[in-house]
């Protein structure tokens, strides 16, 4: 249908796999789920509507909703916001329209209609956990292309130096190499991370050329 | 691989719960861009297919022209200080008056390779110049080489200054 031939130009990656038809939507779904369920719940926990169920649970029901909706991919590249404000937006119709079933189910003791609010700043707290997130998601991309590169154990070495402090002549012990060679091969690990992150953002709605400037926006939000 | 990580946990994503803040800046801080240096021409050219094979002889037709061989010289410590420095300075000047971009890579890679040199086998830094990111600089560069070019930079790089760093060896130049 031409409604759902998505603009490529705005965002490459979802762009393309919308356009690649039920598969590419499949892992568009799984990823969305994957890096933004996390931000999506910290939102939710700071809602006053958190009583309308398990947070599992609600944030499946959002993304089940909301991605079988052909246009709303399209809606989000028209707002020009980033992905992950657009979905905690959509995430809080969906909260309100999920209090209004509510209601026709119960007694008129729910009737006030009052609006979502978030104790706190929503924006300050979906960044945060969307910076945790998408180093996460980042990770686990980065590994992938490790493993599938035959670079595991650079990307274990990586990952234990970075993560738990791991020094280099240690991990060398453990993996046969001396400190010299695991530093490198770290490194090369550190490029395959510092892509995936760089994409993840990306597929954020960050332009290419301001991603530097939306990390260092990240590393302040989350004061460390 | 010859060795496991030691805990259940080790070497595993965590959970975003499981995430500590300074952790999660500290990945963010990698995802940054670095300017474009000169030693990442010189990286590209050593990761295009015969880039491994291309550096030998791009040395020994080029900077080295007449001095030895690389693997003698450089990697294997036959050069000393002195002629760490001529092979450095050598290769600088080859920079300069490179014709063409393979003359260019191969000045810059003789450049490198000596002040790696220097560092590893006589423990003297060569260079004052690019002291500030010699160690990252060494540690990019070693990634894209071939045995055993890769294990004199590498161990080179770990006795570098890093960045920010006022440590480090007396700079002769």
């Amino acid at each position: 249908m031409a409604s759902d031939v998505f603009p490529a130009t705005l965002n490459t990656w979802i762009g393309g796999e919308l356009n690649r038809g039920s598969s590419g939507r499949l892992k568009v779904n799984q990823y969305l789920m994957s890096t933004y369920a996390w931000p999506l719940r910290v939102y939710y926990l700071g809602t006053n509507l958190r009583w309308l169920g398990e947070p599992d649970d609600v944030i499946g029901g959002f993304f089940a909703s909301r991605l079988a909706q052909g246009e709303f991919f399209g809606k989000w590249q028209a707002s020009g916001i980033r992905l992950r404000r657009w979905l905690m937006n959509s995430f809080s119709y969906y909260l309100m329209e999920m209090r209004r079933e509510h209601r026709k189910q119960r007694t008129a003791v729910e009737a006030i209609d009052e609006p979502v609010t978030f104790s706190g700043d929503p924006n300050a707290a979906l960044d945060q956990a969307a910076a945790v997130a998408f180093v996460r998601q980042a990770m686990l991309e980065a590994q992938k292309v490790c493993e599938s590169d035959d670079l595991g154990d650079h990307w274990q070495i990586f990952l234990r130096h970075h993560l738990e402090g791991a020094p280099f002549a240690d991990l060398g012990k453990e993996y046969g190499v001396d400190a010299a060679r695991a530093t490198v091969m770290a490194r090369t690990a550190t490029r395959k991370f510092r892509a995936a992150l760089r994409d993840v953002l990306e597929r954020d709605g960050v332009a290419p050329e301001r991603i530097d400037e939306e990390i260092q926006m990240l590393v302040k939000e989350i004061g460390s | 691989m010859t060795g496991k990580p030691s805990s259940e946990s080790a070497g595993k994503t965590p959970w975003p719960q499981d995430m500590s803040m300074e952790k999660a800046s500290l990945f963010l801080r990698l995802g940054m861009s670095a300017p474009r240096r000169p030693v990442d021409d010189l990286i590209d050219r050593l990761n295009q297919p015969d880039g491994k094979r291309w550096l030998p002889g791009a040395l020994e037709d080029g900077p080295m022209r007449g001095m030895g061989t690389p693997l003698d010289l450089l990697v294997n410590g036959k050069a000393t200080v002195q002629q760490c420095m001529l092979i450095k300075d050598h290769s600088k000047v080859f920079v300069r008056k490179a014709m063409d971009n393979e003359a260019k890579m191969a000045g810059i890679a003789g450049y490198f390779l000596a002040i790696a040199a220097g560092l590893r086998h006589h423990g003297v830094l060569l260079t004052a110049r690019e002291r500030a990111g010699l160690r990252d600089i060494l540690l990019d560069l070693a990634e894209a080489l071939a045995e055993p070019y890769r294990a004199l930079v590498s161990q080179a790089a770990l006795s570098a200054p890093a960045a920010g760093s006022a440590a480090g060896n007396q700079p002769k130049d």
